[in-house]
């Protein structure tokens, strides 16, 4: 009973931290612009990280090692270090975003602005890692964040042509006045923030965190491959709602205001409240786990004590790294930047780091002095092959679809 | 230790250390140390950052090098934050709640 | 009416200097139409009930200001022949109308007058209309 428990609790947790502000900007942004037509992408991107986050969180099952202290040992300290900076920018990137995020959350709530809110948010994630155990701040937003399932409601509650939207999710192109360069772009947006490089550094540090064992491998499997594609269906539900309601009216989505739009035009006030609770938590949480990244990264890259199973000052270093990102995030916020164009921009750029985040961990699932004998099979390499290929075609893409589509303008 | 093959490059280099006596993580190994007078040459020590660990410290090599720190001062830039920003935080050495 | 003209204006010209202005006039008007809509779905929501006034404001101060920079950035355009000024004149004046009606909601919500806020429902869906035809004149 207490086993079914801990994982039902996994799965919620995995769902509702699946979703961030990427998953929420670039979902609605995506259903409003091109209805279901790119929601194949999400399903591509879910099947992409429980395959990447099934492998890293054996090889931390099986070696107690997670996934950056492996990219420099399989990729040497060059092309490590560049693994490195790449990873890291992103992550902050991100970081900086989901911290806007938050902002913009309370002010939806409040009226106040989020320049006020920022400096308020990253002190709260800087207190919350100080302070909170591991477990229980990844429970706790975890499971706040379902409270985004209100998107899969209120896609019921607007009343679509189920047939329709089923017809557009199966018609593999642009509409309207849409080209395929920024069908692309989107794609690889989209594909992005599915896959997010801090995803699989959160997810393998995570289990050192709680130190798995081999025999956590079950629990580990059973939160991957059930959590993730139902946070993915919550993807394609706020996705959905865009495309049911914003597409014909319109409305292209800028603002995470208008992402929220569809649960008020469903649910009216107590909808909106609701939301804004799960934006906040989704926000937060992925924060959280951005912030911790940031430092996990480099942490683990140069060998430094990290983490929360020890107190703050036996690895101090670590802790320097995240106060330091959260400064900077407020920096940059503080120059008034939209917090909505740095999440589109952030999930673009994550999928230009996806391949060096992502090729260490395909290398060291095959190494049976890491695995033992939970080494890939030839079907799971085969898949894990193909989405090499995939995400390499996707970075190598990204930046001329950029400039070609001047962001996706 | 002694007589056991390894491959320095796959086996030694870019791996995580860690203290033996308490689990702390210590530092990577940048650097190995080969004595090429010995027949065949054998790792005589391993560098991290400024630090030179002797092979003889080395207890044991999985898929990371748990070492013997006693003496070594593999801590001091972890030890120099520590003073200088991490302890004036209040709650730096309180467990987590 | 107003667009019919201009539609027949634009479906006469084809030079290239034209075109140019067209396309960029279509997108102006479609970025311009997604905020006004924005903005007409949020009084809607307001008048229905199932919106607090804090959020609405926030929706439409945000609205009021990509609509400010989209206007903004099409008077910048340089029509170069006869029927690129008409054209360029009548987009203005549309944007302008779309402008007024969403600023006149902002400073509604700003002093919490529903009323005059639904008021400019009527304009807000012209607007709309006349910007979606305007979007639709090119690629």
């Amino acid at each position: 009973m207490k086993k079914l428990l801990g994982v039902t609790l996994g799965i919620l947790t995995a769902i509702g931290g699946f979703v961030d502000i990427g998953d929420l900007v670039t979902n609605a942004l995506v259903g409003a612009r091109f209805g279901m037509h790119l929601a194949w992408i999400v399903l591509v991107g879910v099947i992409g990280i429980c395959l990447y986050a099934e492998m890293s969180g054996r090889v931390v099952a099986m070696s107690g090692r997670p996934v950056f202290d492996l990219i420099r040992e399989r990729l040497g300290p060059r092309t490590g270090l560049l693994a490195l900076v790449a990873s890291f920018l992103v992550t902050l990137l991100t970081l900086i975003a989901e911290i806007g995020g938050v902002a913009l959350a309370f002010e939806l709530a409040s009226g106040v602005s989020y320049l006020l809110w920022m400096p308020l948010a990253a002190l709260a994630v800087w207190l919350v890692i100080w302070r909170v155990k591991f477990s229980r701040l990844e429970q706790a937003f975890g499971l706040l964040g379902l409270l985004l399932i209100v998107f899969a409601v209120a896609l019921f509650k607007l009343g679509p042509d189920w047939g329709q939207l089923l017809h557009q999710a199966t018609q593999l192109h642009p509409i309207g006045h849409e080209g395929w360069a920024t069908y692309a772009y989107y794609g690889i947006a989209l594909f992005g923030a599915a896959m997010t490089p801090y995803e699989v550094f959160f997810f393998s540090s995570g289990g050192v965190e709680e130190k798995w064992t081999r025999r956590d491998l079950g629990t580990e499997r059973t939160n991957v491959f059930i959590g993730f594609p139902l946070g993915g269906l919550l993807s394609l539900s706020i996705m959905g709602c865009a495309a049911v309601l914003f597409l014909p009216a319109g409305i292209q989505v800028g603002t995470l205001g208008q992402v929220a739009l569809p649960v008020v035009v469903a649910f009216g006030k107590i909808g909106l409240a609701v939301v804004l609770i799960g934006m906040f938590a989704a926000t937060f949480g992925a924060a959280l786990e951005t912030a911790l990244s940031c430092g996990y990264t480099i942490a683990q890259y140069r060998g430094w004590q990290w983490g929360k199973f020890v107190r703050p000052r036996e690895a101090s270093r670590f802790h320097v790294v995240i106060i330091v990102c959260l400064v900077l995030a407020v920096l940059t916020l503080l120059t008034a930047v939209d917090p909505v164009k740095v999440t589109e921009y952030s999930v673009v750029f994550a999928a230009m780091a996806l391949p060096l985040t992502y090729l260490p961990i395909l290398i060291v699932a095959n190494d049976p002095d890491y695995v033992g004998r939970e080494t890939n099979g030839p079907v799971r390499n085969a898949v894990g092959l193909f989405y090499l290929a995939l995400l390499t075609i996707a970075s190598v893409a990204a930046i001329p679809l950029m400039i070609i589509t001047k962001a996706g303008a | 230790m002694s007589g056991r093959v390894l491959h320095a490059q796959l086996h030694l280099l870019d791996r995580q250390l860690i203290d033996r006596a308490d689990g702390h993580l210590v530092g990577k190994v940048d650097d190995v140390e080969l004595d090429l007078d010995a027949d065949p040459p054998v790792v005589a020590a391993l560098i991290s950052g400024r630090v030179e660990i002797p092979a003889g410290r080395i207890a044991e090599v999985e898929s990371a090098v748990t070492i013997s720190t006693d003496g070594l001062d593999l801590d001091y830039y972890d030890n120099w934050i520590e003073h200088h920003i991490i302890d004036k935080i209040p709650g730096a050495g309180d467990a987590t709640e | 009416m107003a667009v019919g003209v201009l539609a027949a204006v634009l479906l006469a010209g084809c030079g290239d200097p034209d075109q140019k202005l067209r396309d960029n006039a279509a997108q102006t008007a479609r970025t311009a139409a997604s905020d006004v809509n924005t903005t007409r779905l949020v009084v809607e929501q307001l008048q229905a009930h199932r919106l607090w006034i804090q959020p609405a404001r926030r929706m439409v101060d945000d609205a009021e200001k990509s609509l400010g920079t989209t206007a903004d950035s099409f008077s910048t355009q340089q029509p170069s022949t006869e029927q690129s000024a008409r054209l360029y004149e009548q987009v203005n004046s549309t944007l302008d109308d779309a402008v007024a009606a969403v600023t006149a909601v902002r400073i509604a919500l700003g002093n919490s007058d529903l009323a005059a806020a639904e008021r400019q429902l009527a304009a807000l869906q012209l607007s709309g209309e006349d910007l979606d035809q305007v979007g639709e004149l090119a690629k």
